[in-house]
């Protein structure tokens, strides 16, 4: 699999940006900002037609350009929102579920920090928390290029 | 330019509509209005070819329920003449030209038609031309030839469809020379996509500056071009690009090797070839626009692509037969080519134009269908507009009409077309894996909004029926004649549309899939104007399926895209007229519009942002801004908006730039001010201090720039983050305070006011506490002062030129300031201002200028800080409220919010605002101290003694003083030591009236020396003087105290009616310093016994003695107290009790300088009242000197004994002791003990007086004298006293001394004398020791 992370976005309840990292050098953070701004559409599409035990984990809300957009919403409508650059190949959900699976237990223990005031609708700034999410984006992106 | 965006867009007959000049706008928009009523026309109507008959190729007759669909056009450009080859329905077909006669009354009409004809050259692609004449006048001949009059009488839909019918007749005809022509081609080429032009679009654009196509060289464009070429018959205009295509290998070969690289350099190259030549040739414009490609297909193709082209051939052809046929309306025809078409193209893997083939499939069964429903409709048109049509269905008898083979059911028609499109998007995308030749991205992208709006229409309608076949051949989305119900800028999708919509069985995320394919295809290789187009209808899509954002998001990208074409077009305004310049100018209003859309949805709405009343003036300038309403525009920018924001601040912050920068482009001052300060004043946090400080100076230039051009006033607004956020009244200087009294009682009894309102406790922790912040009361045409905070948010100092405050209902003259407020900090100023009425002064705000800016109000509501501040003093209740309050409830989140909030808004109006509101009353007096007889302020005194100050008033004011009061407080009763309650009664009382009892200061004018609140009548006109004298008493402890004059003006005759009035005070502070210069201590009492009886005239001497001690005759050193004691022995005859005892004490001289202490013993009983004793002595510095002074033994009464300790403090708190509760005994000993205290130090009074100064006082002995029980026992007499008379032959001495011969009878008479209340049950025990022989008689006086 030759598909590099580009970004992960964190979106709150309310549709606040919580946290957006840019993986990729070639675009600016804003087109990715715009990027997680766009699929709240779908998200919210999704879960308005989609059935009641939802799966948190949305699949690919949509693709522009050679970018993919994937989805993952928490119980407490927490958005997650992984961009991914399609070059070659074909991603798998599985994959993808994994990460978000990682991003999910590192927001959770973002959100265990009893001093991280959940209803703030300022961004995530935790060390530790942008570290963590760093190093997802860093290590899918080294697993995919040793895979070429 | 235009798109084909609908499903069956590849059915109509493109017909360009042409103003023949001269002719105004208004008339010729309504004649294009006329002309696209007929834009349906039944082939059975249509005039059959003459020559041909039912054999022509494209015979109207053949299929007569067939309908032909024209799309009249007014714009004309020859973007897509690339594909104009490949899909037919590009093509402009036919030209009409539209002249209005009322404009040739005098001239020749033929005239004007030679001009139209003139011009047809710019339109090679047409095969029919027309020129309708409208309105012509009766004088007007109707001889020239080839010009259609129009009469404005009569039936004219029907003449007109007449024409209509004839013209399409005549594009029917040339339809089969078109395709003749295409039959015999040898080889048919796929278009070649635009990306082969981009290098040279750049290259045009460098050259040409704006026009970004490549059809530069086509000759439609340059203006300059057409008086030199010479008008071609318009008939044989019609000879298509097809034509030329067939023609020019053989007149415009291009040498091969220039096209071996496919891609880029030659293509300059060429360009640069043909764009000289242009002008020089100028009679071959039909030819370059096509040339190009020739040879470039020619090239690219090549020798190795020639083959397959050939092979493939057929099957083009047979596409294009069939694409006319479906122009034509001969729709079995139609689908009978397609399918051959696509089984030949098929055959040879000919994506393209498969895919194509495809298409035009599609819409041709549609049309079928559409045909078949309606295909009792006899009369397709009459007066009637084709809008109507739906209408007219169900009329129609569709009843009669068997359900038709073709119309399977309503889903499977859907499904199939979707089906179809989904292998064709398929074929499509194949097209680069067969063929040299890219997919031209274009068709690729129409493609996808085709389908996407065809499944959008049967979603919006509710799924498949009539209604949405018949609104798919006309190319709407909705039924009601306004798609902008979907559409339109200002609608969100709700939920209830959402689930309206949901029965048509087709999931948005569908239309949405079909909008993103858009994507797949790459866009950036269109042209700028198509990418626009392109966006805006993905957009439109997306908006109404509700992904707004989605929406909103391209609607950016596509603004974005236009910005290059708006700058340049702006920058070439003044050089060459080109088509987007008109376009703009008519769009300015759409653009931003559009802008407007975009902020709505990314949290910026007008509603949600604080513009500081940009917007109020850029709609001001319409109507004439009305004070009134800029003002309401402030509030509700101040206060109403606080709560609705929302966002993506980087999101926000980068759509606003783009919109100041598209508003810059346009130019619109108003909106780029707008966006500037929404930028600024919402986003500050978000932005850096460099770029806020860019904005705000962006925003002086804007204004600047604005002003010149007269697109801003002047006099805008602007500037709308509250920077005012506190005002406050300040209290004047105390001189200058004015208090209010109630008028009820006089001034005395308000200072008492402690009122018993039934309340048990003096002090109730529970009871409302009043606000006990003194009321700020200002005075007519007195200055006053206000402490105005401000504060500023942004990252940049705001200089502020003028600074005053705003307010109404009494003329207020406000004293104008400037200052400088640090970047985010905040600064106090005061502002001074006079009121010039009595009444009530209403404090609005400020009004400020900002250096630069214009000078705007700044309101502040009082209601908010008054509820912040009960909020505080409510105390810890507020700590449990806060985070409740600022926990945010969602109801909604998201868009939908932003819908019910707008709902919300529209429906209740602006908040009430309450302002700062100040009482204003009449003129004042005002005094001044003019001159005390202190010095430094300062008295200092000795302990006990008494000085008098005079103070010297003076009126200084306007109006005469006529009351005045003064009252006094000294540092010992200003701040009393608190009494604690578990002290015995007797110290109670000690520290009471220490504190209450005793005052240092009083004034001499009045009548009760000790009243500490006096009030006074008095007369003093302005400039008048007054002397006050006041006391001053030494107490000890005391260090200061202060003398407070009320006064103020009573009498007014205007003030009978008001409630209160009002003084002014005026405060003497007075350093007191007290020294102790004696010290009595070392009280005694002792008992005295003489048995020697005095002589009389021994004790007169003696208080002769006594009395002649003076301190002015010095010898008062010499104190007689063998005087005093020799008159303790004096007795009485009667009453001949020895009643004295000896109180002594030490006076200690603790100062350097002697004093003279006369101690004056008050002896005096009920017997006799004029027994005053004096005793004088003098002190040493330093000394001690013993006193003693006789004093008669005192008893009270049991009652006097009992009663309780009295107390000082009218209204002291009860408290139920504590303590043990003492025994009664006890309890009335005290009692007792406190009385005889008391009594005694009544009975003895001392004071001072120092010989050397004069200075003279009172020794206060109270604090000295502590009695125990011992010296208690003898100061008081006995309860029962024995007294011993002897009668007979007695002679009695003294008291108690008797004197009888020895051996002699006596009676011996014992009288008890019982003094206390009550009885004594004594025994009688006798006992006589000394007389041991003697009759004893005993009498019992009770």
């Amino acid at each position: 699999m030759s598909n590099e992370i580009n970004c992960i976005a964190l979106i709150g309840k309310q549709n606040n940006p919580l946290y957006l990292k840019n993986f990729s050098n070639t675009h600016p953070d804003l087109k990715y900002h715009y990027i997680a701004h766009t699929s709240i559409d779908v998200i919210e599409e999704r879960v308005a037609s989609g059935p009641k035990n939802l799966d948190l984990y949305l699949g690919l809300l949509y693709a522009m350009e050679d970018l993919a957009v994937y989805g993952y919403m928490t119980n407490t409508r927490v958005k997650f929102v992984v961009v991914v650059s399609v070059t070659e190949g074909i991603i798998r959900d599985a994959e993808m579920k994994a990460i978000f699976k990682k991003i999910h237990s590192a927001y959770l223990s973002q959100i265990c920090n009893p001093f991280y005031n959940l209803n703030i609708q300022r961004s995530i700034d935790s060390k530790a928390f942008i570290r963590a999410i760093e190093a997802i984006g860093v290590n899918a992106n080294a697993k995919a290029t040793m895979d070429i | 330019m235009d798109l084909a965006t609908n499903i069956t867009s590849s059915c109509r007959v493109r017909v360009l509509l042409v103003p023949v000049p001269p002719i105004k706008t208004s008339t010729f928009w309504k004649h294009v209005e006329l002309v696209k009523k007929f834009s349906v026309v039944r082939l059975g109507d249509v005039t059959p070819d003459l020559q041909k008959g039912a054999g022509a190729m494209f015979s109207s007759q053949v299929f007569q329920e067939g309908q032909m669909h024209f799309q009249f056009t007014t714009t004309y450009t020859r973007d897509h003449a690339h594909l104009e080859d490949f899909q037919p329905h590009r093509r402009i077909f036919g030209v009409i030209g539209v002249m209005d006669c009322q404009e040739w009354k005098d001239k020749d009409l033929s005239e004007g038609y030679k001009h139209f004809v003139d011009t047809l050259h710019k339109y090679p692609t047409a095969i029919a031309t027309r020129c309708f004449a409208f309105d012509p006048t009766e004088t007007q001949p109707d001889d020239t030839k080839g010009l259609i009059m129009i009469p404005n009488v009569g039936n004219m839909s029907f003449y007109m469809s007449t024409m209509i019918c004839d013209f399409a007749s005549e594009i029917l005809s040339q339809f089969s020379i078109l395709a003749n022509r295409i039959e015999n081609l040898p080889s048919l080429e796929s278009p070649l996509p635009r990306s082969y032009y981009i290098t040279q679009q750049f290259e045009a654009t460098n050259n040409n500056g704006v026009m970004p196509q490549p059809s530069v060289s086509t000759p439609g464009t340059p203006y300059n071009n057409h008086r030199q070429s010479q008008p071609p018959k318009p008939t044989q205009s019609s000879s298509s690009s097809l034509l030329k295509r067939a023609s020019t290998p053989v007149g415009n070969i291009k040498p091969p090797p220039l096209n071996h690289h496919p891609q880029t350099p030659p293509l300059p190259q060429q360009q640069s070839t043909f764009s000289p030549k242009l002008p020089r040739t100028p009679m071959s414009p039909p030819l370059p626009s096509p040339q190009p490609t020739m040879t470039r297909s020619t090239s690219t193709h090549g020798q190795g692509e020639s083959g397959k082209t050939k092979r493939r051939t057929p099957g083009r052809v047979k596409k294009l037969l069939a694409d006319l046929y479906l122009l034509a309306g001969r729709l079995p025809d139609a689908v009978n080519h397609y399918s051959q078409a696509i089984e030949l193209t098929k055959t040879t893997s000919d994506y393209l134009w498969l895919g194509s083939a495809l298409e035009g499939l599609t819409c041709a069964t549609l049309l079928l269908e559409y045909l078949h429903a309606d295909v009792g409709h006899i009369v397709s048109r009459t007066q009637s507009a084709p809008g109507d049509i739906p209408g007219e269905t169900p009329s129609s008898p569709t009843s009669e009409v068997p359900p038709s083979s073709l119309l399977g059911g309503p889903r499977s028609t859907l499904s199939e077309v979707m089906q179809r499109y989904a292998s064709l998007i398929q074929y499509y995308s194949k097209v680069s894996t067969t063929s040299t030749v890219p997919m031209p991205s274009l068709i690729y992208a129409e493609t996808a909004i085709k389908m996407s709006r065809f499944l959008l229409t049967v979603y919006a309608n509710g799924g498949w029926s009539d209604k949405v076949l018949n609104l798919l051949i006309q190319g709407r989305l909705n039924g009601e004649s306004s798609t902008d119900t979907v559409t339109g800028p200002q609608r969100f999708m709700s939920v209830d549309d959402i689930i309206k919509h949901k029965e048509s069985g087709i999931p948005r995320h569908d239309i949405a899939e079909w909008v993103t394919k858009v994507w797949t295809a790459r866009l950036d290789d269109l042209s700028l104007v198509d990418q626009i187009n392109i966006m805006t209808h993905m957009s439109s899509v997306l908006n109404a399926i509700g992904y707004h954002r989605k929406s909103a998001w391209l609607m950016y990208e596509s603004v974005n895209r236009m910005l290059p074409l708006l700058i340049q077009s702006r920058a070439t305004l003044a050089s060459s007229r080109d088509q987007t310049k008109k376009d703009h100018s008519k769009n300015d209003d759409g653009i931003l519009q559009v802008l407007k859309r975009i902020c709505e949805v990314y949290g910026l709405g007008e509603r949600n942002v604080h513009d500081g009343g940009a917007l109020g003036a850029l709609q001001g300038q319409d109507d004439g801004s009305n004070k009134q309403r800029d003002v309401e525009d402030g509030v509700r920018g101040a206060v109403a908006k606080e709560q609705l924001r929302f966002g993506w601040p980087k999101l926000q912050i980068d759509i606003l730039r783009q919109c100041i920068a598209i508003a810059e482009a346009l130019p619109d001052y108003g909106a780029v001010l707008y966006y500037t300060t929404v930028l600024l004043k919402n986003l500050y946090q978000y932005i850096s201090k460099d770029e806020q400080i860019r904005l705000a100076t962006s925003i002086q230039r804007i204004v600047a720039m604005g002003k010149r051009v007269g697109q801003v006033e002047s006099n805008v607004n602007y500037w709308g983050v509250n920077i005012v956020s506190n005002i406050e009244a300040l209290l004047p200087i105390p001189r200058k305070a004015v208090y209010q009294h109630p008028i009820a009682d006089s001034v005395a009894a308000a200072a008492t006011t402690p009122a018993a309102n039934g309340d048990p406790f003096i002090y109730n922790p529970f009871t409302q506490k009043r606000n006990e912040k003194p009321q700020v009361i200002l005075v007519k045409d007195e200055t006053c002062e206000f402490k105005v905070t401000l504060s500023n948010p942004f990252g940049f100092d705001l200089e502020l030129q003028n600074v005053a405050l705003s307010t109404t209902d009494v003329p207020f003259n406000a004293v104008p300031a400037t200052a400088t407020i640090p970047a985010n900090g905040t600064l106090n100023l005061r502002l001074t201002g006079t009121p010039e009425e009595t009444g009530t002064l209403t404090v609005r705000g400020c009004i400020i200028k900002i250096v630069g800016f214009a000078e705007q109000e700044f309101l502040i509501d009082y209601s908010q800080k008054m509820k912040e501040a009960t909020k505080d003093s409510r105390g810890r209740y507020t700590k449990e409220e806060q985070p409740k309050n600022e926990l945010i409830k969602l109801k909604r989140s998201g868009l939908n919010a932003l819908q019910t909030s707008r709902k919300r808004e529209t429906s209740d109006e602006l908040k009430p605002i309450q302002f700062y509101e100040l009482n204003v009353i009449d003129d004042q007096p005002l005094l001044k101290i003019k001159s005390t007889s202190l010095l430094h302020d300062a008295v200092m005194l000795y302990e006990g003694e008494m000085t008098h100050i005079s103070i010297e008033l003076e009126n200084i004011g306007n109006i005469p003083v006529d009351f005045t009061s003064l009252s006094f407080v000294d540092s010992t009763t200003a701040n009393p030591l608190p009494v604690n309650p578990e002290l015995p009664m007797e110290e109670q009382y000690e520290i009471e009236l220490y504190t209450k009892g005793m005052h240092v200061f009083s004034w001499e004018g009045s009548k009760d020396q000790m009243a500490q609140f006096v009030g006074k009548n008095i007369q003093l006109p302005p400039g008048g003087q007054w002397k006050i004298i006041v006391n001053v008493y030494g107490k000890r402890g005391c260090t200061g105290g202060t003398i407070q004059i009320d006064y103020g003006y009573l009498n007014r005759k205007e003030q009978s009616s008001s409630t209160s009035f009002y003084t002014r005070q005026l405060y003497l502070p007075v350093l007191v310093t007290v020294y102790q210069n004696l010290e009595p201590l070392n009280w005694d009492i002792l008992y005295l016994r003489h048995s020697a009886p005095v002589p009389k005239n021994e004790i007169d001497s003696a208080l002769q003695r006594i009395s002649a001690i003076d301190l002015n005759k010095g010898n008062a050193f010499d104190q007689p107290i063998e005087d005093l004691l020799l008159i303790t022995r004096h007795f009485d005859d009667e009453n001949n009790r020895n009643d004295y005892c000896l109180v002594t004490l030490d006076v200690r001289n603790t100062w350097t300088v002697p004093f003279d202490v006369e101690f004056v013993i008050d002896n005096s009983d009920l017997e006799n009242t004029d027994k005053k004793l004096t005793s004088v002595v003098t002190i040493q510095p330093g000394s001690t000197k013993r006193v003693t002074v006789p004093v008669k033994r005192l008893f009270l009464d049991v009652e006097e004994c009992l009663k309780p300790v009295p107390s000082l403090e009218p209204n002291k708190q009860f408290v139920v002791s504590q303590g043990p509760k003492i025994p009664p005994e006890q309890e009335r000993a005290r009692l007792q003990m406190f009385w005889y205290r008391e009594s005694l130090l009544k009975r003895i009074q001392a004071t001072w007086r120092c010989c050397s100064t004069g200075r003279h006082g009172i020794l206060n002995l109270r604090p000295s004298l502590r009695l125990t029980p011992m010296q208690l026992s003898i100061l008081k007499k006995e309860d029962i006293e024995f007294i011993v008379e002897m009668k007979g032959n007695v002679k009695k001495a003294t008291h108690r001394r008797f004197e009888c011969k020895c051996n002699d009878f006596v009676t011996m008479e014992v009288s008890i004398h019982n003094r206390h209340g009550s009885y004594y049950y004594a025994k009688r025990k006798y006992s006589l020791h000394h007389f041991k022989h003697c009759n004893s008689r005993i009498s019992i006086l009770t």
